[in-house]
């Protein structure tokens, strides 16, 4: 084999390996994101206060919620409650962590059974420490102001200012639906930044021209 | 014009835009989270910080990702790609930089991870440049380069993770190069220089020295000027105890210590320096005899000792390629070689972290978070602790059989 084609066809091949791993993927992918609160500037403090957060779920069988917190230097091993309340007050889910499970910082998932008919319900995500608090007090990641559509986190004394950072996410079953979201989703993030991908595909063109212009290389 | 049409004849230049269309391709879509951490710190050069370990520890709010555990250099190089790459990205990028956990959704990440990249990929292709400088026979040129571009190991390590090791792997080729044409106070400078961004070419500085030529007093010589480059950039900050903690001492740099027989007593046997010793005395015995220090092999010797022997991260197998690309092309090489890949990919697929593997891909999915990662599947079948041993164990007698070929049975000497 030419030792022109053969660097060309190591290049094709590992590009097909990829994307086939790629276009694979969504037939392993279980949980798909539901709706995401990813902006923060600020922490609140888990202390005497339960904190509350309303939120509304895009899609049946909900199953995992992820918070952002801080345990400065690893010191706090307090108790704490994660709690989610459906509209009418019931408790949907309701597990316990400490501070031993807390990075500085780092994300908590909270991963709990699908629930069934969650498209279109609001639901409540209560935090609370338990045990005597210890210092320094863990934190959760919030955002401060301007909260758009966003609710506002309501403390044990009224509402605050602020909402808080988080990602939910719902168990997937319908393997086609996962495809059409996932090929969906790609197509979105390559339009959001169409500049990049558009200076992106250029290069590569450019990269090809070269070659063409190239042509066989000159033996001495 | 003149210059369009030089690089036009080039000989090697479908190799290279090969290369390039691969790594053009592949770069924007894996995602590590290491490179974003090292940019992070290094915009701080920017707003004139020059310690940035001691910055760090005073500023904790500003280090979410701990402390910066690489030589100075590496914070100064950083630094000087930040500001260059920073005007491209927009407006966002620094902001992207400092965020946690929800990098992976930033719309503009693909457009990031593509610029951070380039200059990792720029000094991958001048490693290539180099490498047709080092190896005479023409078809063994074009054989080393096509090793160099296409081996897993730099398509994982440049392209997918983005990792800076690539830059020290490449002064230690211009150190090869400079030693090749009798320049050793620039090739001494050059392990200095890769010394300061990554302490691993240390363990490479006094076989440069041993491969001199002239006089013994000239060895020595060699050998103090590669620790000034390291000294300078190091000196500064030798005060620092972040710098101790978190560079010198840090579990990173022990791991070669790990690898131990207990003589009692508190004492022990060091056996990745035992290795080096018997290497060291190896490439003495050949000054002593006036013969040819065949550098190249005694470079991948030292670094597959330390590879073997010690926990080690994927990337640091960059720090290998460059010299088995130039060895490696006796057939009976061609086998060990390959155990070494598969050790490595066995080895690092195996980590019980999924950012090593289907991670890298979160940009594009973030369910893929959620998945199992391999060492999980593997449990279903075998212990992974003693599957990821067995590679291991190959990989090591893999670089244990290549150093034996080349060092000790002569084969494919490099002149």
């Amino acid at each position: 084999m030419s030792m022109n084609k053969l660097p060309w066809l190591l290049a094709l091949f590992v590009i097909i390996l990829s994307l086939v791993a790629i276009l694979f993927l969504p037939l392993g992918i279980k949980n798909r994101l539901d709706t995401r609160q990813s902006e923060r500037n600020d922490f609140l403090t888990l202390a005497d206060k339960k904190i509350t957060q309303g939120i509304k779920v895009k899609h049946d069988q909900l199953n995992i919620i992820i918070l952002n917190f801080r345990n400065p230097n690893f010191e706090n091993h307090s108790q704490f409650r994660f709690q989610l309340l459906s509209e009418s007050g019931e408790i949907v889910v309701d597990q316990l962590f400490s501070g031993y499970n807390l990075g500085d910082p780092s994300d908590l998932r909270f991963q709990f059974s699908p629930i069934q008919q969650s498209k279109e319900k609001d639901y409540s995500i209560i935090l609370e420490a338990l045990s005597p608090l210890e210092t320094p007090p863990v934190s959760v990641a919030v955002k401060t102001g301007n909260l758009k559509d966003w609710k506002p986190i309501s403390l044990s004394d009224g509402k605050i200012d602020k909402t808080l950072s988080f990602s939910a996410y719902y168990h997937a079953s319908n393997k086609k639906v996962v495809m059409v979201d996932f090929i969906k989703g790609i197509i979105s993030k390559i339009t959001d930044d169409y500049f990049f991908f558009i200076g992106w595909f250029l290069a590569l063109a450019l990269v090809l021209i070269v070659k063409v212009r190239n042509g066989a290389p000159r033996q001495k | 014009m003149e210059v369009f049409k030089r690089i036009l004849g080039f000989k090697y230049l479908s190799i290279f835009l090969a290369a390039l269309f691969l790594k053009f391709f592949l770069a924007p879509f894996f995602f590590h989270t290491d490179i974003k951490i090292i940019y992070d710190y290094g915009q701080f050069l920017s707003q004139g910080v020059w310690n940035i370990y001691d910055f760090l520890a005073s500023n904790k709010q500003e280090a979410p990702f701990g402390q910066f555990v690489y030589p100075p250099l590496t914070y100064f190089i950083s630094g000087i790609f930040y500001l260059v790459i920073s005007p491209l990205a927009g407006m966002d990028y620094s902001q992207w930089l400092k965020s946690t956990g929800d990098a992976m959704y930033s719309p503009y990440i693909f457009r990031y991870l593509f610029l951070m990249k380039i200059p990792l990929i720029f000094f991958e292709v001048l490693t290539g440049f180099l490498l047709i400088k080092l190896i005479r026979d023409e078809k063994k040129k074009q054989i080393s380069l096509i090793l160099w571009f296409f081996n897993p190991i730099n398509i994982y390590v440049v392209s997918i993770m983005g990792q800076f090791d690539i830059i020290p792997a490449f002064l230690t080729v211009l150190a090869l190069y400079f030693a090749s044409k009798e320049k050793m106070y620039l090739a001494a400078i050059a392990i200095g220089l890769g010394a300061a961004m990554k302490t691993y070419p240390l363990l490479l500085l006094p076989f440069l020295a041993l491969s001199s030529k002239k006089s013994w007093f000239h060895t020595i010589k060699v050998f103090l000027l590669g620790l000034v480059p390291y000294l300078v950039f190091t000196l500064p900050v030798l005060g620092s105890k972040p710098y101790h903690d978190s560079v010198l001492v840090s579990g990173l740099s022990m791991r070669i210590f790990f690898l131990n027989f207990s003589l009692g007593f508190d004492e022990l046997i060091l056996v990745v320096f035992f290795a080096l010793f018997v290497l060291l005395f190896h490439a003495a015995e050949r000054k002593f005899e006036k013969k040819v220090v065949n550098l190249p092999a005694y470079f991948l010797a030292v670094i597959l000792v330390v590879l073997s022997g010690s926990h080690f991260h994927p990337q640091w197998l960059i720090w290998s390629t460059p010299f088995l690309a130039i060895l490696v092309f006796k057939k009976n090489l061609v086998l060990p070689f390959i155990g070494i890949i598969v050790g490595w990919l066995g080895v690092f697929s195996l980590f019980d972290d999924k950012f090593l593997t289907l991670g890298l891909l979160t940009p594009l999915d973030q369910g893929l978070l959620f998945l199992p990662t391999i060492r999980d599947f593997s449990k279903l079948l075998f212990d992974p602790v003693m599957l990821q041993s067995t590679f291991h164990t190959l990989l090591a007698a893999s670089s244990i059989w290549v150093i034996y070929l080349t060092l000790f049975k002569g084969v494919n000497e490099h002149e």
